[in-house]
Order: structure tokens, then C-alpha cells, then sequence
């Protein structure tokens, strides 16, 4: 109701932006506890590269909102997400990498699962302090909305498209040409079996079926050039004798379409007289001098040439036509935008076709020295046979391939987020941060994190949240412009509050578990027990309260 | 709290109840006690938000005030709402939006406002609009009020005491009919005889001349009767002819009253000036529409008001009022902080002095390009000048009041000045001023910016309307520059001074 009441003379857009002084808190927030919880649970490094990276996101969503200076921002974007996908793979990649190295081999088997487990709560620390720098970052401009997200899904798709293609088709060439199994002289066997059967006739028989094919493709394309080219337009009112060229035109067209019925009528006829109908009961049936045209047209190869140079030429100029109705229709810009996602795939293979060298010998330098020397070794080893099988450029390639997908799988969870209703527009950013940071916090918690620090986390979390989404609705109600501070301090001061209470209830909740646990057996027992119960049934009594 | 009140609760903790979800499980899945007991950190944020409530809270009492009675129309005029809880228990998150009449743009702080409040406090909130002609109705504060978890909020719309009403007009007396004579003496000299000072002729004497006025001393010499005739002086007509044509329709800056609403006030305030002076004064309009006048413009389109008779000055005036509105729908707000920036960018670009001047000029080159000689003939074809000089009387004396941001003043100064009247300009300034913006707005301005004259666009077009007063100036005409930040009184005296 009251955001609605936005007077006619505020209409700046930055005015209705969150209000400064929670948003303030909310930042610190997420900055503080996220280093905290990085330092503490040993991910600094992974966690400051991860940021980065998502910093790179938070950017690249930012220049998806522009309304103006549309291509190079789009073009920015999608450049950023190369760093972002980069950054965030090569953080978590690395405090995997770390956590395996320390962790495997491990002393005896029974340990695996403890260390699995270990691992996976490193992890999960790693990813939510991610998350919630992105939702802080995304925060500042409120820039993380389903709009951008799913304009971002699109663009990263598209940025992904040429290095993951080229990927394809160079790790297809390293196959071909290495692999000792023919593979390469299979296939032009079979490219020179089917041109020869295409283009080839053996003279003095009938070929209705190769015939056929090559006379329903070049209809095909004529039909189609002649519909796509502007004909009618050209055509104007112009004649020639007394014949007007649009209606002879038309003409052509119809009896285009015909023969393309016919054609796709006598393919299958074809092909069933051709191979399954004995000689002497199909062609050989018609009479003498029928045969004998039927022999002359379908081998003649002068014909087949003429066929097979009208499906190029039509179906070029069809193609040609079409794109640039396609783009005509659109404005400049627009195509440009549409565009500059590709542009920047493009730029990726580019880089990494002149940069492949350096950057794969230090990869390998890097992963070696981090892993204990029996793994490095291995490593080595491995690396080797790949690239030199491969080819640096397209395992570089395939790097970049990898990541590119990984940055769409992310971009797609996001938009996931968004499109379940996990995460609102209106406090995404918040809600991001705070989810974050809870996430981290809690699996702290699973690694042996001090118990204060993640009750200190789980409080900043839900202060982080409850800043941000305070800000949002202060901002869209009262604005920024006015004196909101008093408010804001006060509310973040309940909260705070708040969370001290909880912290206290839980350190004496813990503790009263612990020392029960010490005093003696049954004691211990009966205590645990009847704090359990304390629990459940407070428990109980506040979830009723809430759902009321 | 009591009318119009809206209670709902905001389910904001759900968040916090699925993070005791997770602690929990993951305390189950990891046997971790700790976590389990972690869980109690939002479990105490979701107790928090459904525990507290609203009941004890009682509705804030709002007063509003304006630091000016009866602002001049481009004045700034600071609102002052002043919030205070009358109940038992704290307000911790009281938002209060007041209703600004959509037509008032709000140039410095906002209308808006957080406040927390103990029991007897009370908090101001202070916004400044600019004032425009005619009277405006501010609408009840909105008011919503939250828990300090704000998962409980009331939106209700409180009544203000105080000012309701921002009035920016002063009515135009109607005309004094029944004081009005013929005739009235003043200090205006006229050529013809009668009662006065100045000696003007003789004649012989009349049945009924006054004894006093013979000439005895020729009578003693001659015996024949003569009578003496002095100068007679009396007020002559005034027509006040207020421009209010489109090219006049511009702002200075987004959200400030356009040339014609000033040319409407300022004409308004001279018409009773004079008419308290005891001078017969007709008003006249140019630009209106048949839009403007109920029942549609006479045959000459000129809407007059005589002092005689004829229609009202107040429908002059309130017709006047009415076409310089007609352009200000397509105006687009400015926000406060930007408003010079914006009307530089804007899509109101076109409704300020840059862009108007420009486009007015081309049709109007040619009178201020030729030669004098020609200029009287050109003017008379213009309708609207011919119409004009059709209806005014052969004693009356012209008070244009005029932006003048074209050459059509001009070309009236000169057929005016042909047939032998007296014109005075009185200018309302809305280009901000080439000369005097700088010294005379940005002070006033809190926010710098806005103030008007910042664009070179404006400067140019300040600049080509200070040229053009002084060639009114040296077609004999008075004029009186009036900068819209200085009180009309001022203005108002000086040319009253060349009139009177």
C-alpha cells in the first residue's frame, strides 16, 4: 500500500535504492564472517579466489542491467564471465585439491568416510562464503534479479557455445589422427562411397533413387530460395512482353511446391523399386524406349552436376536471404547485442590459441608442486600422455570448455533459486548473503570450528538477511533520501540483541549437554534426556507460534 | 489506532526456521550436539518475530505547517510535519508519508520519513515545494508502523492537524462598479481643456463656467466675458495584456511554475495595484484557447475585461491560469536533487527555455532583422497585434506583461509606440537569468544544482531576453526585469512608479 504512494516528484531511481546504513551492515556483515569462517576453517586462499569470481558475476549482472551502452556492456558481461566461472572453479578446485593432498592417503580405511565427510564440509564452508559474497556484492545495486539471471543464463550459454564447440572438434581431430584404428580411413572411405553413389552413375543403368534425392534437394532449395529472396518486391509492376514477372514468378513457385510434393512422393517409390522389388518385376516391366530415358536422364552425370550446383546456389542464397531478413528486422543494436556473446566465445578461443603454451605449463607446474611427490609423479605422468596426445591447445581448450559449462550449471542453479521461489527479487541479494553465510556457519560447525564462531556466524548470517531485507523495504517505502538511520540503527541493535540471547541459550544448552555427559553415567543420561525434552517440546511450542 | 487501519503480520522468519531445520539435521546426521544446540541461534529470531506484537501501540499524532501563509508562485515553501507518539509504549519503526498534491514538486528533502519515537516524543520532518498559482490540498500523511522484528505493521492514514490547504492565489477583487466613474482625475495629462493647473487656452465665456475660472483682468480692459482653460489631468485607461501564448509555457526548471502562471500572477497583482490606485485598468489575455473560457473566446479572440463592464477580470485571469496549465501535463517531474541536471537531459528538455527560445525565433526573425521602417506595417499583420490595437482605446496606456522569450513584444512595442501609446513591460525572468541567477538561486538552492540558470542553453536563451528588453527599451518602452527568487513588490513598485 505505502510503496505505492511514491510522489510524482521522486522519481530517481537511486532514491528508492536500500536504505545506506543496513546495507552498510549487511556488507560489513558478510565481509566479516566470511573471513572469519575462511580463515578458521583453513580456505583463505580458495575462499578469496571464489570471491573474486564472484565479485567477476555480480559485475557481469551489473552490465546486464544497462539500459544504455547496450553492446559494450553486454560484450563486458560476457567477458566477465569468463574470469567468474575461472575464478570460482579455480577456488574451489584448488581447496579440493588442498584437502585431497592432506587428507588421502589416508591412515586406515575407516578413516575414509571421516575424511569424505571432512572434505565435503570444507566444501560446503567454501560454497556458501561464495554465495555470500556474490549476494552481497549482487546486494549493492540489487542487480541479481529473475530478469538478469536469466538474461545471464543465455548469454553464458552463448558464450560457451564456440570454445566448447571447437573443444569438440579439435579433441575429434586428436582422436582421428591418433588413434590407430582406421578410424580416419573409415571415414573417407565412407565420404568417397557416398559421393561416388551420389555423383558417380554407373552408365547404362536406371539410379531413380540417387537421382531422386539429388532432384528433391535442388527443388527443395530453389522453392525455398525463391520464397526467402525479396522476388515479389523486385518484381515491382515490371513485365515482359505481356506476361507480368510477380505472376510468372508465382507460377514457378506453385509449380516448385509441386514438384517438391512429387518428389517426396517418388523418393520412397524410388527406394522401394531400387532395393526391394526384384529387377525383373520393377523397371524392367516399363516399356523399351521408357527405359531407355529413364537410363539416359538418371545417369547422366552433366545432369546431376547442374542438380547438385542448384541446391548449393539456391540454398545459399536462401540462407543468405534469411539472415539478413532476420537481422533487418531487428535493429543494430540488437543484432550487435545478440552478437556479442559469441564475440567474446570467439575471444576465448583466440586467447587461448595464442596463449596456450604458457598458460598449460604453468597449470601443471602448479597442480605438481601442490601434491605430495608419489601423486605429483602420477600427475606428471598423466599430464603428459594427455597433452601430448591432445595437443596443449586443445587441452587448454577444454579447460575453458569446462569452466564455461560450469559457469552455466552455476548460472542455471541460480536461475533455479529464482524460478522456485527460493529467492525473491526484491531481497535476493540479502537473501543470498545470509543463506550463504548460514550455510557456511553451520557446515563450520561439521569441521571442528570453535563453537563460538559458529554461533557468531549463524548470528551474523540472520543479521546479515534481516539487515538487507529491512533496507529493501525501508528504501521502497520511505527512500533513501530521507532521515532513516535512527530506525535502522535501532532495528539492527534488536537483532543483534536478539542473536545474544540465542547465543547464550545455545552455549548453555551445550554446555548443560556436555557437563550432564561428564557427571556420571546414568546422571548424564537423565540429564541429556531431560534437556532433550526441554528442547522438543520448547521447540515445539515456538514452531507452533510461528506457524499460527 | 483507529480509521483506515490495515493489521497484518509479515512472515519474515521463515528463513531463520528453515536454518533450525538444517541445524538440526545436520546435528542428527553428523551426532554432533553442538549443532543440535546451534539450532537454538534461529530458533530465537523466529520466537522473536512471532512473539512481538502491536497491541500496546497507540496511533501518532501529525501536525503540518507551512512557513509561508501565501507563497508567490515559484517560491519555495518549506512543509514541516511534526510526529509525536501520544501512547504508553516506544514506537520503534514509524514511517510517515505525507501527501504532497501531485502537482507540487518537492525540490529539497522528502516527504518521507523513519522515525523511532519514545512515549511523548516527537520528531520533525521538514521537505520544501515549490509553490504554484492556485490553491492545493495536501492529503493525509500515511502512516505504517512496525514491531521492532517488523513482523507486525499497521498502515493507517492519520489525520494532520494544522495547514491543510497550500494557497498561492490572491483572488482578483471583482471590479468596483459601483465607485467606477467615467472619468477620474489623476496626474496623467491630457490635451484637452478643463480643470487643472496648466494653463492651456481661452475661449469665450459659456452660460454656466465656473466664476472663478473668467478672466477679470480682460474683462476690466475689454468687458467681454472669457473664459481661461487649463490642462486637464486625469488617470487615463490602463490595459494590462498579459502573455500567455505557448512559447511562454516554459520553465526554468522541472517542477517550477512556467511564464505564463507568473505573467497570470504578476498581471493578477497589478491589476488590483491599480485598480486600489483608483486607475481604470482592462485586462487582456493572448494564447488562450477556447478551451480556457467557458462559453469559448469572442470573435477576436481577445478575452478583455474592461474596467467598464464587459466579463470579469477574475475569468481573465482564471482563463490565463487554465492555458498555462494545458502544457504542464506533458512535463516530467523532476526528482529534487537533479532538477537542473534533468531538464538538461530530460525528456522536459523541451518544455525549458533552451529549446523553446530556439524554436520560437524562426517565425519572428524577420521584424528584429529588417529595417525600422517596415517594422510597424509587419507588426500590424500580425492578427493577434491588430486585434489588440482594434480593441484599445485612444488614451489608454499598455502594460505588457511578458516573459519575453520571442520578438513578438517587440513588434507590439513598435505598432503600440506608432499609434502613440505609452507601454511599460513588466517581465517575469524565467530563463533564470543570465546576470543574476548566479547571485539570486544558487543560494537559495540546498542542493546547488537545481538552481536554474546552471545549463548554457539557458544562459544563451537569458541572454537573447535581456537583449530584447533592451530594444524595448529604445522602442520607449518601460520595462520592469523581474527575477522570480525577488519578491513581486519590488517589481510591482517600479512599475506602478512609470505608471502612476
Amino acid at each position: 500500500m505505502m510503496d505505492e504512494i511514491h510522489d510524482a516528484a521522486d522519481l530517481s531511481e537511486t532514491n528508492w535504492a536500500p536504505t545506506r546504513a543496513s546495507s552498510a551492515l549487511a556488507l560489513l556483515g558478510t565481509a566479516g564472517g566470511v573471513g572469519a569462517l575462511a580463515l578458521v576453517v583453513g580456505v583463505p586462499k580458495g575462499t578469496a579466489v571464489a570471491a573474486a569470481g564472484a565479485i567477476c558475476l555480480a559485475l557481469s549482472l551489473w552490465l546486464l542491467t544497462f539500459e544504455t551502452w547496450r553492446v559494450p556492456a553486454t560484450l563486458g558481461a560476457s567477458l566477465l564471465l569468463v574470469p567468474a566461472g575461472a575464478g570460482i572453479t579455480a577456488g574451489v578446485g584448488y581447496e579440493s585439491l588442498v584437502a585431497f593432498a592432506v587428507s588421502f592417503p589416508a591412515g586406515s580405511p575407516t578413516r575414509v568416510v571421516g575424511q569424505i565427510l571432512r572434505i565435503a564440509g570444507v566444501m560446503a564452508v567454501l560454497w556458501g562464503c561464495t554465495i555470500a559474497v556474490f549476494g552481497a556484492a549482487a546486494s549493492a545495486r540489487g542487480v541479481a534479479t529473475s530478469r538478469s539471471v536469466s538474461k545471464c543464463l543465455g548469454l553464458v550459454t552463448r558464450v560457451a557455445l564456440l570454445p566448447t564447440n571447437f573443444f569438440i572438434a579439435l579433441a575429434g581431430y586428436g582422436l582421428v589422427t591418433n588413434l590407430e584404428l582406421g578410424a580416419g580411413g573409415a571415414l573417407a572411405e565412407f565420404v568417397s562411397a557416398a559421393t561416388d553413389w551420389l555423383f558417380a552413375p554407373t552408365p547404362g543403368e536406371v539410379h531413380l533413387l540417387q537421382f531422386g534425392v539429388l532432384a528433391g534437394a535442388a527443388t527443395y532449395a530453389s522453392y525455398r530460395a525463391l520464397l526467402d529472396l525479396p522476388t515479389e518486391a523486385l518484381a515491382g509492376e515490371a513485365t515482359v512482353g505481356d506476361v507480368k514477372v510477380a505472376d510468372a514468378l508465382a507460377a514457378l513457385r506453385r509449380s516448385l511446391a509441386g514438384l517438391l510434393a512429387l518428389a517426396a512422393f517418388g523418393i520412397p517409390v524410388a527406394f522401394v523399386v531400387e532395393f526391394l522389388l526384384p529387377a525383373e518385376k520393377g523397371l524392367a516391366l516399363l516399356p523399351e524406349a521408357g527405359h531407355d530415358l529413364l537410363v539416359v536422364v538418371t545417369s547422366s552425370a552433366g545432369l546431376r552436376d547442374l542438380l547438385w550446383w542448384v541446391t548449393l546456389v539456391a540454398g545459399a542464397a536462401a540462407a543468405v536471404a534469411t539472415l539478413v531478413r532476420r537481422s533487418s528486422r531487428a535493429s543494430t543494436r540488437e543484432v550487435l547485442v545478440g552478437y556479442a556473446p559469441f564475440v567474446a566465445g570467439g575471444a576465448v578461443v583466440a586467447g587461448v590459441h595464442v596463449a596456450h603454451g604458457p598458460i598449460l605449463r604453468g597449470l601443471i607446474g602448479f597442480v605438481e608442486s601442490r601434491l605430495e611427490p608419489p601423486l605429483a609423479g602420477r600427475f606428471a605422468d598423466l599430464a603428459d600422455g594427455v597433452v601430448s596426445f591432445y595437443g596443449s591447445e586443445t587441452v587448454v581448450l577444454g579447460l575453458m570448455a569446462g569452466v564455461l559449462t560450469l559457469a552455466v550449471g552455476g548460472v542455471f542453479a541460480l536461475w533455479l533459486a529464482f524460478a522456485a521461489g527460493f529467492v525473491s527479487d526484491r531481497v535476493a541479494g540479502p537473501s543470498l548473503a545470509g543463506g550463504g553465510l548460514f550455510l557456511a556457519a553451520a557446515f563450520a560447525g561439521t569441521v571442528d570450528a570453535p563453537f563460538w564462531l559458529v554461533l557468531s556466524g549463524l548470528v551474523v548470517a540472520l543479521m546479515v538477511w534481516d539487515a538487507g531485507e529491512f533496507a529493501a523495504t525501508l528504501g521502497s517505502e520511505v527512500g533513501r533520501r530521507a532521515a532513516t538511520r535512527r530506525v535502522e540503527l535501532l532495528h539492527g541493535l534488536g537483532a543483534l540483541s536478539v542473536g545474544a540471547v540465542g547465543v547464550l541459550a545455545a552455549g548453555a544448552l551445550s554446555q548443560a549437554v556436555f557437563s550432564g555427559g561428564s557427571s556420571g553415567v546414568s546422571g548424564g543420561e537423565l540429564g541429556n534426556l531431560s534437556v532433550a525434552l526441554l528442547g522438543a517440546v520448547a521447540g515445539v511450542v515456538l514452531l507452533v507460534m510461528a506457524l499460527r | 489506532m483507529s480509521r483506515d487501519r490495515l493489521r497484518e503480520r509479515v512472515p519474515r522468519f521463515r528463513g531463520s526456521l528453515a536454518g533450525t531445520l538444517l541445524l538440526t539435521t545436520l546435528g542428527l546426521l553428523y551426532a554432533d550436539a553442538r549443532l543440535f544446540a546451534a539450532a537454538v541461534v534461529p530458533l530465537s529470531y523466529v520466537a522473536f518475530g512471532a512473539l512481538s506484537s502491536l497491541s500496546g501501540a497507540a496511533e501518532p499524532e501529525i501536525e503540518r505547517t507551512f512557513d509561508a501563509a501565501s507563497p508567490p508562485p515559484g517560491s519555495e515553501v518549506e512543509v514541516t510535519l511534526t510526529v509525536r507518539n501520544a501512547g504508553e509504549s516506544a514506537l520503534t519503526d514509524v514511517r510517515v508519508v505525507d501527501g504532497v498534491p501531485d502537482e507540487l514538486s518537492v525540490v529539497s528533502g522528502s516527504p518521507r520519513a523513519a522515525l523511532a519515537l519514545r512515549p511523548d516524543e516527537e520528531a520533525t520532518v521538514s521537505y520544501s515545494v515549490v509553490a504554484k498559482r492556485g490553491e492545493y490540498d495536501f492529503d493525509d500523511p500515511a502512516v505504517r508502523v512496525r514491531t521492532a522484528s517488523a513482523t507486525d505493521r499497521a498502515t493507517l492514514a492519520v489525520e494532520a492537524s494544522g495547514e491543510t490547504t497550500l494557497d498561492c492565489a490572491r483572488s482578483v477583487s471583482d471590479p468596483p462598479f459601483g465607485e467606477a466613474s467615467p472619468r477620474r482625475v489623476g496626474t496623467h495629462t491630457t490635451d484637452s481643456g478643463g480643470e487643472g493647473v496648466e494653463f492651456h487656452s481661452t475661449r469665450e465665456y459659456r452660460p454656466g463656467d465656473p466664476i472663478s475660472r473668467i478672466d477679470w483682468r480682460r474683462f476690466g480692459k475689454t468687458g467681454d466675458l472669457t473664459t481661461v482653460e487649463f490642462r486637464e489631468e486625469r488617470a487615463a485607461r490602463t490595459v494590462v495584456v498579459v502573455d500567455a501564448r505557448p512559447v511562454t509555457r516554459t520553465t526554468p526548471s522541472a517542477g517550477y511554475p512556467n511564464g505564463a502562471e507568473l505573467c497570470a500572477y504578476a498581471g493578477e497583482q497589478l491589476y488590483d495595484a491599480l485598480t486600489a490606485a483608483n486607475v481604470a485598468t482592462s485586462v487582456t489575455a493572448l494564447g488562450l484557447g477556447d478551451e480556457d473560457v467557458p462559453g469559448g473566446l469572442p470573435a477576436d479572440d481577445l478575452l478583455w475585461a474592461a474596467s467598464d463592464g464587459g466579463s470579469s477580470a477574475r475569468l481573465v485571469f482564471e482563463a490565463i491560469g487554465s492555458a498555462a496549465d494545458r502544457d504542464s501535463s506533458e512535463e516530467v517531474p523532476g526528482d529534487g536533487t537533479g532538477a537542473g541536471a534533468k531538464s538538461d537531459s530530460g525528456p522536459d528538455a523541451g518544455q525549458s527555455p533552451d529549446s523553446a527560445s530556439p524554436s520560437s525565433e524562426t517565425p519572428t526573425e524577420h521584424p528584429a532583422a529588417t529595417d525600422g521602417g517596415e517594422q510597424t506595417d509587419n507588426g500590424t499583420e500580425d492578427p493577434t497585434v491588430r486585434a489588440l490595437l482594434a480593441r484599445l482605446p485612444a488614451d489608454a496606456q499598455v502594460v505588457l506583461v511578458s516573459p519575453v522569450l520571442d520578438d513578438w513584444p517587440l513588434s507590439l512595442a513598435r505598432s503600440v509606440s506608432a499609434r502613440g501609446h505609452d507601454l511599460a513591460v513588466l517581465s517575469p525572468d524565467v530563463t533564470g537569468g543570465a546576470s543574476s541567477a548566479g547571485e539570486s538561486s544558487a543560494g537559495e538552492s540546498p542542493t546547488g544544482d537545481s538552481s536554474p540558470g546552471a545549463s548554457p542553453g539557458r544562459a544563451i536563451a537569458g541572454t537573447r531576453r535581456e537583449i530584447r528588453l533592451w530594444d524595448l527599451r529604445t522602442t520607449g518602452a518601460d520595462t520592469v526585469d523581474w527575477s522570480v527568487s525577488d519578491p513581486l513588490g519590488i517589481a510591482l513598485e517600479r512599475s506602478l512608479q512609470t505608471l502612476l
